[in-house]
């Protein structure tokens, strides 16, 4: 067992911005499932908000981001990170970050999503590399413990507080307890719950599922944000393709936006387009073998026009799919993006139980994981980068206030014997189930059922089917029995993850009786305020998850009246 | 669009199970590929479908956090980016781990001295003054102009497994490690300045410039070209006497070589070859200068005792002047406090 002040589980923004926050005063470790370098905040395109220009101010922001969330979202979060937000860019700019810059020589900064300024700085295309290498700097300069490729496999939950972690080293095979004064949850997203998606092979929900195990609730999750992907590897195509004129076409060739947009054609809100692509596949229009996709038509814009203006599109299409959109169409489906729901926490960072926010001693959670909210139930484009920095700072403060504070607790229970039996179990289990095939399953059933469409009926079938492979998950066999290196292991616990996260956001979804931002009920499209204007709660029951709801947090409004 | 089937192709996999294996051996693996599959579609539909233990990195599959690099038909590629059908080589298409890092399982390797001799650079900002500042920086595009790709490296290790120098020399670095201490040295933000350049003089000089790594570089950082403008700013630091640790001509066997070619050139407007070795310095020197005069007397190839300059060598003594006068001009500029 190894004691230390402060462990945090995710090396991506959120987490090593904490470690950053309290490296100094407290022990601490960073416990990451693969190199810091490589974690997904890596591939994050768009850029972060900050009100820096003279006609912008941190009220725009919050409004703007309030507005954007469809009343969803808390203002004392929205708040606190519009405000944050220009200190945060000043700090990343001490550290070397290597923004855009406008001729004069100030950071960049560009029109993103919803926004009514631009607000976005950016990094060229590669905004998450920027801050994500910056970051890694700091924390080598501070000289910041962190266990790479170890997976946290338990959350040890005891007594009403969470005193540590069971975590996996992958290179060789061992099970160490961590015991700590504060643990932060910050492990990203879980877009491989779908078939399609933008998020890397690694982004699997793992720090969701360590809550939920322990029976604590998940906020929001019927709210997944879906983009355009590249069918089959699923990478996010630019929103911009269809402000450039591109064209959207299925089966039979027809282009579909004409019965959905008239007036907008493609060039309607990105949600509605989205929508259209999932409804005409839904119906049987879908191209390929498969009808799973529709074509996004470039070919009228002309090479010079796409060598001038979508050169890393271009390039990464040919070499990842080898199309050349000058001459061929491009498959296109909805991709599931970014999770705005995730484990609910305080403006502080501090992971709560309940709709009356009692606070959970011990655990913090920050970054996509964390559901405080700020997005409400639509991320305004920009915040997520900004999010990841704010509270990831913010939950690194108040984790060295609780180290200093909080004496270590001491665990009662066998937490390395419960982690072993669970390996143990999965490594000599000899049914006839894959891993590969039933993640496939899941995959495919999130995707037909839980996708930017639903329906009551949808999230009943996918409910069920999830509640099936829960079950054939306990057949399964491994190929690989080693205990060196063991990523069919590893990839077994991170279908697990998956199973959890699906159950939670296909219960979520089909409590949620309105359509609202992200998520949108075929069968009740109107937004319904009176009863909804409220979070999800969902956590583990003894026949299944339960869904409360949990109060938004207004404070004085903000002035939205006086922005258009 | 018409729609293609797929391949039937082999996938020749270099595997090693540290468990039962002494070393590492083939394995065919039979696959089919879709049209536009990259290997990393391979490498996946062999675990799914046929042995879920075959065993590699990977994670964004766009080409973004550098975890998937291999060696594919003996060269460097991030698996994610590499198209397969192009890679068919009689049916088959080979794959093995990265080399001059040891193999863990398979086609994944020990990243560990890979990032420890990027710790040796000091790979990260040093601030100009103590405390926050107060406001953003002001930089002109222009300013920033000379850290160029050295910025866009993903640490995916593929230049390192195609270095000769990482092979043979055990204090070189690797050039992601020359290509990052690059990209702060062009950073005028830096403060670390001349002590981080001075740092690099005692071995970026074992760069052979065969250019492997510019070749396989996916992100555009050409390290090649980085140790480059290290060994540049080496020189140039030498020749403005700026500060007193500003490393002296003989410090090392690389500045002696550049001193002796400048001198050189200066001089007769083309290499003077006599006694070159010999006048690299000391015994080792005289001993190879002996060794080589010996050898080209046997071959019946006795250089000149009298050196010709070549015409218009003095075009070239006031180029080189000229250049000397301009970069001296532009260091002022750009120079790296403190």
């Amino acid at each position: 067992m190894r004691d230390v002040d402060v462990i945090i589980v995710g090396a991506g923004l959120a987490g090593l911005r904490a470690s950053l926050e309290c490296a100094e005063t407290c022990s601490i470790i960073v416990l990451s499932k693969v190199h810091p370098t490589r974690s997904p905040s890596v591939a994050a395109q768009g850029g972060i908000a900050a009100a820096l220009a003279p006609g912008d101010s941190w009220e725009r922001h919050a409004a703007d981001t309030l507005t954007c969330s469809q009343g969803l979202g808390d203002h004392d979060a929205i708040e606190t990170m519009a405000k944050d937000a220009p200190a945060i860019l000043l700090e990343l700019d001490s550290w070397g970050a290597l923004f855009s810059r406008t001729p004069d020589g100030r950071p960049a900064q560009r029109p993103f999503g919803g926004a009514g300024v631009p607000r976005a700085c950016f990094a060229g295309d590669r905004t998450g590399h920027a801050l994500l290498s910056t970051l890694y700097e700091q924390c080598q300069r501070q000289r910041v413990p962190i266990l790479s490729e170890w997976l946290a496999v338990k959350l040890i939950y005891e007594d009403g507080r969470v005193k540590g972690v069971v975590a996996y080293e992958l290179a060789t095979g061992q099970l160490e307890v961590f015991r700590a004064k504060a643990v932060l949850l910050a492990t990203g997203g879980c877009g491989r719950a779908f078939a399609a998606t933008s998020n890397a092979h690694t982004s699997t929900g793992d720090g969701l599922a360590l809550a939920y195990a322990e029976g604590l609730p998940l906020q929001d999750m019927e709210f997944v944000e879906f983009g355009l992907g590249l069918a089959g590897p699923g990478i996010l195509l630019p929103e911009g393709l269809l402000s450039e004129g591109a064209a959207l076409l299925n089966a039979s060739q027809e282009r579909f936006m004409a019965r959905y947009a008239p007036q907008r054609m493609e060039g309607a809100s990105l949600p509605l387009v989205i929508s259209a692509i999932q409804t005409e596949i839904r119906e049987g229009r879908g191209a390929g073998p498969h009808h799973d996709h529709v074509w996004l038509d470039l070919r009228h814009l002309g090479r010079e026009r796409l060598a001038s203006r979508l050169v890393p599109f271009s390039n990464l299409l040919l070499s990842s799919a080898g199309l050349d959109c000058a001459t061929d169409l491009v498959p296109v489906r909805p991709a599931a993006h970014s999770a705005i729901g995730g484990i609910p926490t305080l403006v502080s960072g501090q992971a709560v139980a309940d709709a009356a926010t009692t606070p959970i001693p011990g655990l913090f959670a920050a970054g996509e994981c964390a559901c405080i909210s700020v997005h409400g139930a639509k991320r305004l484009g920009g915040n997520a980068l900004l999010e990841a920095l704010v509270f990831g700072r913010r939950a690194g403060q108040a984790m060295r206030h609780a180290a200093e504070r909080d004496p270590l607790p001491s665990i009662h229970r066998d937490a390395l014997a419960e982690a072993q039996t669970v390996l143990r179990d999965l490594l000599t289990c000899d049914g006839p189930e894959r891993v590969a095939v039933l993640r496939a399953d899941l995959q495919a059933t999130m995707t037909a059922h839980c996708g930017p469409v639903r329906s009551g009926s949808d999230m009943r079938v996918a409910l069920a089917r999830i509640r099936a492979l829960q079950e054939r998950f306990r057949r399964i066999r491994l190929d690989d029995k080693s205990r060196v290196y063991n990523t069919e292991l590893a990839e077994a616990l991170e279908c697990q993850s998956l199973l959890t996260v699906s159950e939670a956001i296909a219960a979520s979804a089909l409590a949620r009786t309105e359509t609202r931002g992200a998520h949108v009920r075929a069968d009740c499209p109107a937004r319904e305020d009176a009863r909804w204007l409220a979070h999800t709660l969902a956590a583990k029951g003894p026949t299944g998850p339960a869904v409360v709801m949990k109060p938004i947090v207004p404070t004085v409004p903000l002035p939205t009246e006086r922005f258009p | 669009m018409p729609e293609e089937s797929p391949q039937r192709i082999i996938l020749r996999v270099l595997r090693y199970n540290p468990d039962t294996d002494d070393r590492p051996r083939f394995h065919d693996f039979p696959v089919d590929a879709a049209p536009h599959a990259t290997i990393l579609d391979l490498l996946h539909a062999v675990k799914d479908a046929q042995d879920g233990s075959l065993t590699f990195s990977r994670s964004c599959r766009g080409g973004m956090c550098g975890s998937c690099g291999l060696r594919v038909n003996g060269a460097g590629k991030l698996a994610c980016l590499a198209q397969a059908a192009p890679e068919v080589r009689e049916g088959v298409i080979r794959l093995e781990p990265l080399t001059n890092l040891r193999a863990v399982k398979d086609l994944v390797v020990d990243f560990g001295p890979f990032f420890e001799h990027l710790d040796a650079v000091t790979p990260w900002l040093v601030p100009r003054a103590p405390g926050q500042p107060s406001e953003l920086s002001r930089l002109r595009p222009e300013q920033l102009r000379r850290v160029g790709g050295a910025q866009n490296c993903i640490l995916c290790g593929l230049c390192f497994s195609s270095c000769t120098a990482v092979t043979h020399e055990p204090a070189f670095l690797g050039p992601h490690a020359y290509a990052k201490a690059w990209r702060f040295l062009a950073d005028p933000r830096d403060g670390a300045g001349s002590a981080r350049l001075f740092a690099l003089n005692a071995t970026v000089w074992s760069c052979s410039a065969q250019l492997h790594c510019a070749d396989d570089c996916p992100t555009g950082v050409d390290p090649a070209a980085r140790i480059a403008d290290a060994r540049h700013a080496l020189w140039r630091a030498r020749a403005t006497r700026a500060a007193p640790q500003a490393p002296k001509p003989s410090s090392t066997l690389g500045l002696r070589n550049t001193a002796y070619f400048y001198r050189s050139l200066k001089r007769y407007g083309k290499l003077d070859l006599r006694g070159y070795p010999a006048r690299l310095g000391g015994l080792k020197g005289l001993a190879l200068g002996l060794g080589t005069a010996f050898k080209l007397w046997a071959k019946g190839r006795n250089p000149p005792a009298a050196m010709p300059r070549v015409k218009g060598w003095r075009d070239v003594a006031k180029l080189m002047k000229a250049i000397d006068a301009y970069e001296a001009a532009r260091a002022k500029e750009e120079a790296p406090h403190g």
